[in-house]
Order: C-alpha cells, then structure tokens, then sequence
C-alpha cells in the first residue's frame, strides 16, 4: 500500500462530513453546493468566517488562500487544522516519490552491474522499500551486500518514535534539513539523505488533525477542492459534476475529463457573477475563487491518479491546475501538493529529469525538501551514465 | 494597415488546414536538413520527423530499438552486434541496410565532414557491416549500455558519394529518410510541407504536417487563436497568461534544460583576458535585461536551477560598476572621459545575435546600452542563419554573441567547455576543467559525476567565459483539435506519429 493510501483513511475521517451546505435553494449544478457559491452569493458568511482585520485567525485564512501553509499552521483555529491536512497530503505524495526514487536508484545501479558493495545505500533502499510496503523489495534488498552504519539505525529509531506517537511533530520537523550518511570514496564523496522523512512527516501532519477538526462546512471547504462537504473522497466531485476517471492511464481521456469540468465550470461562473451581490462580485475576482477552486479540485483528482497508479493521467491534471503565467512559484493557484504530484508523476513516466524542475520549487518553501531534490538529482545522473547528451542551439 | 497587421493577415490566409494538417510554427525554417550537421532546434525537430535512429525514446524515456531490432553486447563490453529491421526502406524505395549504419558512423567520425554530431560517435571505434541486417561495433573502452549512445540519425549511404560530406550536399534539400514523414517541398512562403511515409512501419496518426516559418514571434500565439496554426513548438512568456485563459488552446510544460548567455570569443584579445570578461560581467545587469523577455531563473553558471549539477554555492554575478573598474584596471585599462580604453585605443565591442532569436533584439539593445552607459563602444549586428553559422561557428569572427543552449536531460555541457568540444566556439580553455569533464564522462558512480560537473559549475564561472544569463520555462501550445498529445522533452516529435486530429 502506497504511503498515500496508508494515509487517506486517517485523513477521510476528518474530511468527510454528514452535514450539508447552508444553501436554502435546490441547486440547479451541483457547483451550488460549493463553497464558491457560499462565498460569493453570501460574503456576510465569508467576512464572518475571516474576521475583522484585528481577528486572530484572519491571517490563518490569507494563508490558507495564499497555499502557505506553514504559515497558516502558526495560526489559531481551523486554518492550521487545515493546512495540517494539506501539509499531510502533501508529505504523502512526497513519501510516495520518495519511495519510488530510492527504489529506482537501487535497481538502476544494481542493473548496471557497479553498484558499491561497501556502501549504507542497500540499507536505505531496503527502508524505502518498507515504507511502501513492498515487502519482497525489502526483504530482497536486506540481503544484498551492505555497509551497516549506527547512523542508520538511530535514524529508524527517531523515526520509529514520531510514528508511534511517542515523539512529536517537531521532532519530525528536525530531521531534514541535513545529510543522514557521507561516504568517502576515492573520487569525492557518496551524500545520502533521509529515505524515511516524508512518511514520518505524512503521519505526523495527519496526528495533528485527530482532534478539533473543523465542524462547520464553509471552515472545512473554503480554499479546497471540494464541492461539498458530503463529498467521501477528496475527488467526491467527480460523480456529482457527471464525470468519471477512465479506467486506463490514457493521457487524452484525463484531459477531456477536465474540458467537461472547465464546460460546466466556465458558464456556471459566469452566472453566478451575475447574480452575485457587488461584494461577492468582488471577492469572485478578487480572490480569483473559482480558478482556486478549478485548481484545487485537479490537483486532488491527479493524487487521486497517482495512487490508482494512472500517472499520465496524474501528469495531465497537474499540467492543466497550473498557473502557467507563474510555473515556479507558489501560489493561490499553485499549491505545493501541485508540485508534489507534478514531481512524482513525471517520476513514474520515466521524466525524472522533469521531476527535478518541480522539486525545485519546493526546496525553498520546505527546506526538509532537499534530500528528496538530491536522490531524484542522483537517479537523474545514474540513468543518464551511458548517455551521450545533445544540445542544441536555440 | 500597419505592415505588420498587413503580415498577419497574408499568414492567416496561407496554406489552409485540411482534416488531419497540422501546421506549427517555427521562429526560422531550417537552413539545413542533414543531421550530420544539425546545431538549432528547430533543425533537430525536423530530423525527428524524417529520420530514425537505431535506437529511441518509448514514452516513459526508456531505450527502445527503432532501426535495430535486437543488439547483443559482448561478455567483456566492447563490442556490440546489432541486428537490423529487415522491413524498413528508405524514403525513395532503396532498403535499409547494415552499410547505412556503417556510412553514417564513419561520417560522423571523418574529420573534413566537420560533423557536429561527432562526438556523439566517438566511443566507437570500428563500425563494420557483417551482412545486410547485421552491424558490429567496436568501442574505444566497455560500455555498460551502448544503445542509451545509438540515438543518433541513420542516414542513407547511398545518397552521398562518400563519407566526407559537405554542409552544401544536395542532400539538405532534398533528404530521404527512414522516418514516419517525407518532406514534399519547400513552398514559396518559407514553409516546409511533409506527408506520412506510407512504409512506415506503424500507423502515422497526422496524415501531413507543415512546418511554417513565423519569424516574429509575437504573431504566433495569435496565429494560434485565429486557428491559422495547430501547435507553436516553443511560446513565448509573455504570451502565457493570454493562451492559458482560450479553453480552444492547450499549454505543454516540457524541458526547460535552455539557458541564455552571452559569449565572450576568447581565441583573441581583449578577451583572452579574464579580468576584462570578468569587467564585462559585471557591467551586466541581468535583471534587467530579462524584464521585458519574461519571468525566469538567473544563473550562475552552466546549468539550469532544478539540475542536480547545479551548484548552489556560486552565486550569480552581482552588477557592480565599481568591481568592474578594478577589474579594467587590472586589465591596463583607463577610463579618460567616461570611456574605457588601452593605449589609447578606445574599448569596441561588436555583439552578435541570431535575427531568429526570441526578443534577442529587446537584449541586445539593452545589453548595448547598459555596456555603453559604462564607457565602452558598442555595435550589435543581427545575423542569419548562414552568417551565424558561417562568422560565429566556423571562423570564430566575433567578440560576444547572444545565444541559448538547449540540452537533452544528460546536460552534457562537455561540447561547450571542453578545449577539443565541437561546439566550444567561444575558444573557452581550461585543463582542469577539460580533467573534470573527462572525469564526469568516464564515471560509473554517479556522485562522481555530480562532483566534477559541480566543480566545473564554479571553475566555468570563475573564469567568465560566458555572461550565464537565465533560463526560461519551455512551453509548446496545441489546439485542443490535436489529441493524444506527448510531446519529448528535447527532440519534441518523437511521439508525434500517435498524434491524431478531430
């Protein structure tokens, strides 16, 4: 079981909800539901929920708009619940990618026929295996020749403790940053990182929001992907809005997936500007609420993607939720999880030079990104050794 | 009517689409089509149509054979028979056959070819034909994965009179290839039309293609939305924000290994001297020449940001005026009158740049003005392709030039910095770093290679031979009438034969 789906069992508890949304009228698409709709047809609400300039949790909610969620984890209230969740999910993706390089860079160095003997490198692969619950790799790669080093397994240990409930989130927080093992060779030297970091992270995130959850439908929707707070599954959409994932990873279904999305969201926004009071007017254009939305809702379809194993189709959702005018940055409509999920699925596509591009973006927002961004790096250099490279002008 | 509204209009009315033509648009057609001799991007897209090579990407970037159809490599790895397809003709009926590989290789490698494709050949040492459909090679040292190097073009032997082959040959008007599209003609307009090879040997979704020259590239993107174009191979930044809101339009990411530069010819003084590139350098405010280009990353050296050869130690260049005059200084030169100059000879720089360049103009001008402002003289000159080729290529007749490199993933910059690399016109020459290359191209570790290419990151930046500017973010744009759209992040059409349109 993927690190994701490990998680999204704990994560569904909080996200699902009985309750409904405060709309008084039979929505003609199922978009009425949505927290858009709330926002913008009742900005009395929105102003409520936000709080006057002064109110402690306003901040919360800018940053949760703004995709900083770090930031909004320092706030009071439900914008750290929530963007405790988003920061769950998004360490679930990276753990997932995390998982696959570690892999990847043991089989690609073994299938080459020079991989170290005296090298930590078996071990680490074999704990990534673990994490992703691929119990033949593990078993396998505990057996090939290895180096035993005490680092390692003090590592396992801290990490084991965060897992287990026994150590917190902050104690998971310190563990990035810097490299676990350096390994002199006679050329310069091996830097591994931390295989286990963003599995330890996932759990930890996901611990914070066992308790005081927000309740009340617009706290838990505002700036998500959803459109109704019944939904059961983060891409809950899908069924109401009439769509349906294809069953293969086709590329070209997934894009026509969205097209029928952007059909049904495109009027829908022009109508409900229409009807909107002025200050709903202003915050639809303002806020740029249902691009954030339209955002939102792909990149949880393309996690979705990612962990039925369909990743052309995670790839394609991700290319259509990005803000093409800012491609390297974060935004209100480029999430980190965007990223994520971008990264991991050109990962899977054999595109792991292209992965690089969407870590890049991550690194500085999340420093513990770094060893991540260094073993997709190393894999990109081993699977280009026997490569003659090409340029070009131009 | 504006002359420019009067260009877009006779564009709009060129060559109509028919069901399954797709029309795309590049800034310049290719001067030249004859892969031994590629050096642009847009020559290297027109290859992917017409040619194969004996080897080639599957969607997930694997190494899958095309033109071979098994390979064996000997116990001690340095040989490697090949066996070829026994079903592929070239375009003009004659078949493929084992002396096409054994001709093109040696082609590659004879020196009065002046391929620029020739490092791409030289870890092999012996090409030799054993049958029709069978090819041993020979390398120059083991070679765990000698197909990942069998990437390169196969060309027809019969279509040249031997293996040393002329830039002027025939050949680059009238190529015939074993690829999945023949090119029909060239048309009156700078087009270049293509129809389907119909021995291909799998089904070719596009039944045409034609490649339009465009060459201001502000008009592309609306040639796009007016739907006279299907796809705009590259577009520009500025354009984003408007084709990512037309729901009839759809954005491509795909490689962003290109980075701008300006070179410095350092075969001759004053910049053989690493203090005046150096003084140069940072007379260069960067910022803000990128402003009107887009948004991108700065660099510091020859790598992009998001490459795992990236050394994030080395900062990029700071403009600092001050730093400069001491490195002029240093150099033994005075500033008299608010101009540089050496023995009484005033500082006179001549800047280079390929007319077909994206808003190279805009860079240009400013470039001249920033340096200007700063007391030097300056003169920039836009060239084609043939004098491009011909004064910066060839006779190195330049002192800085404007450009971008595109590199495929691998990032193999040894071309460009290396003393004896093919396309190292700049004359730029370090043994340490030519020791770091080989070293980064004979490792088996992979940490190996990160260091070196890390240490030549700093040591290529110390030395200057370049203003490293930025990289930009690549982006194709497609009608959403072109479906099952896989785009290769380097050579682009390698997957375009499962292209369809509706």
């Amino acid at each position: 079981m993927s690190s994701r789906a490990a998680l999204l069992p704990l994560l569904l508890g909080h996200l699902a909800c009985s309750g409904s949304a405060d709309v008084s009228t039979a929505p003609p698409s199922p978009l009425d539901g949505s927290w858009v709709a709330t926002v913008v047809r009742e900005p009395a609400r929105f102003d409520a929920l936000i709080g006057a300039a002064d109110s402690p949790a306003r901040p919360g909610w800018i940053a949760l708009h703004k995709n900083a969620w770090a930031e909004a984890t320092t706030t009071p209230g439900a914008p750290a619940k929530r963007a405790n969740a988003e920061l769950a999910v998004l360490h679930g993706v990276l753990a997932d990618l995390s998982n696959d390089a570690w892999r990847s860079l043991g089989t690609t160095w073994e299938q080459r026929g020079t991989l170290p003997t005296d090298s930590v490198l078996p071990t680490l692969v074999a704990l990534a295996a673990k994490d992703a619950g691929d119990s033949v790799s593990w078993a396998r790669w505990q057996k090939v020749p290895q180096r035993a080093d005490p680092a390692v397994d003090s590592r396992v240990a801290q990490h084991d403790a965060v897992r287990k409930g026994e150590a917190s989130l902050v104690t998971a927080q310190s563990l990035g940053g810097v490299p676990l093992v350096e390994e002199p060779i006679p050329d310069g030297r091996r830097t591994f990182w931390d295989p286990m970091m963003h599995f330890t992270l996932a759990q930890a995130y996901g611990r914070e929001i066992a308790e005081g959850y927000p309740a009340d439908p617009l706290e838990r929707m505002l700036f998500s992907g959803m459109i109704d707070p019944a939904d059961s599954t983060p891409s809950g959409a899908w069924k109401k809005l009439g769509l349906a994932m294809p069953p293969t990873d086709d590329a070209e279904a997934c894009r026509e997936v969205v097209r029928g999305f952007d059909r049904q969201l495109d009027p829908w926004k022009v109508q409900l500007a229409a009807t909107a009071p002025e200050a709903g007017k202003a915050l639809l254009g303002d806020l740029r609420l249902v691009e954030g939305l339209r955002s939102r809702a792909l990149v949880d379809w393309a996690v979705d993607a990612l962990g039925t194993d369909q990743p052309r189709c995670a790839l394609a959702f991700a290319e259509m939720a990005l803000d093409h005018e800012h491609p390297r940055e974060l935004t209100p409509l480029n999430s980190p999880t965007l990223y994520a999920v971008t990264a991991a699925a050109n990962l899977r596509t054999g595109r792991t030079r292209e992965a690089l591009d969407a870590l890049q973006v991550l690194v500085g927002p999340f420093p513990e990104t770094t060893g991540l961004d260094e073993t997709v790096g190393d894999l990109a250099v081993l699977q280009g050794l026997d490569r003659t490279g090409d340029s070009r002008e131009q | 009517m504006t002359r420019s509204w009067m260009l877009l209009t006779l564009a709009l009315f060129a060559l109509p689409a028919t069901a399954a033509n797709l029309r795309y648009a590049e800034d310049q057609a290719p001067a030249i089509v004859n892969p031994l001799f590629g050096s642009t991007m847009a020559e290297a897209r027109v290859n992917e149509l017409l040619f194969d090579g004996l080897y080639t990407d599957n969607q997930d970037l694997a190494t899958t054979p095309a033109l071979a159809a098994s390979g064996e490599l000997s116990p001690d790895k340095t040989e490697m028979t090949i066996t070829l397809r026994d079903d592929v003709t070239w375009q003009d009926g004659k078949p493929f056959v084992a002396n096409d590989v054994v001709f093109t290789i040696q082609a590659m490698q004879d020196k009065t070819t002046l391929s620029t494709e020739a490092g791409r050949a030289a870890f092999i040492k012996t090409a030799t034909a054993l049958d029709e459909h069978t090819v041993k090679l020979k390398f120059a040292r083991p070679e765990s994965r000698p197909e990942d190097k069998l990437l390169f073009k196969i060309l027809p032997a019969h279509a040249f009179a031997g293996t040393s082959v002329k830039r002027t040959d025939g050949f680059r008007n009238k190529p015939v290839g074993t690829g999945p599209w023949e090119l029909v003609k060239y048309n009156e307009d700078n087009s270049v039309s293509f129809t389907t090879n119909g021995s291909y040997r799998t089904p070719v979704g596009l039944s045409e293609m034609t490649m339009r020259e465009v060459s201001d590239k502000n008009y592309q993107a609306k040639l796009l939305l007016y739907e006279s174009l299907e796809a705009l191979v590259r577009v520009l930044p500025r354009d984003l924000a408007m084709l990512q809101n037309n729901r009839k339009v759809e954005l491509y990411p795909y490689q962003t290994n290109s980075w701008w530069y300006v070179g410095f010819n350092a075969t001759h003084a004053p910049y053989d001297d690493v203090n005046v590139r150096k003084a140069m350098s940072a007379l260069v405010d960067v910022p803000s020449l990128l402003a009107p280009v887009g948004t991108g990353d700065l660099l510091s050296g020859p790598f992009v940001k998001s490459s795992p050869y990236y050394n994030h130690d080395v900062n990029p260049v700071a403009n600092d005026e001050n730093a400069a005059e001491t490195l002029f200084a240093a150099a033994g030169y005075t500033k008299v009158g608010g101009a540089w100059s050496k023995g009484g000879k005033p500082l006179t720089v001549r800047i280079a740049a390929h007319q077909s360049l994206e808003s190279a103009q805009e860079v240009a001008i400013n470039l001249q003005s920033q340096l200007q402002s700063a007391g030097l003289t300056v003169n920039v000159e836009f060239l084609d392709d043939a004098a491009w080729k011909g004064r910066v290529w060839r006779e190195h007749d330049f002192d800085l030039i404007l450009s971008q490199w595109t590199f495929d993933r691998n990032e193999d910059v040894r071309e460009q910095f290396h003393s004896q690399g093919a396309r190292n016109f700049t004359g730029y020459k370090n043994p340490e770093v030519d020791a770091l290359l080989d070293k980064a191209r004979d490792a088996a570790d992979p940490f190996v290679r990160k260091t070196a290419l890390r240490e030549v990151h700093k040591r290529v930046h110390d030395d200057a031979p370049m203003v490293f500017l930025w990289t930009l973010d690549s982006y194709a744009a497609m009608s959403v009438k072109v479906k099952n759209v896989v785009i290769h992040p380097f050579y682009f059409f390698t997957f375009a034969t499962g292209w369809q349109m509706k």
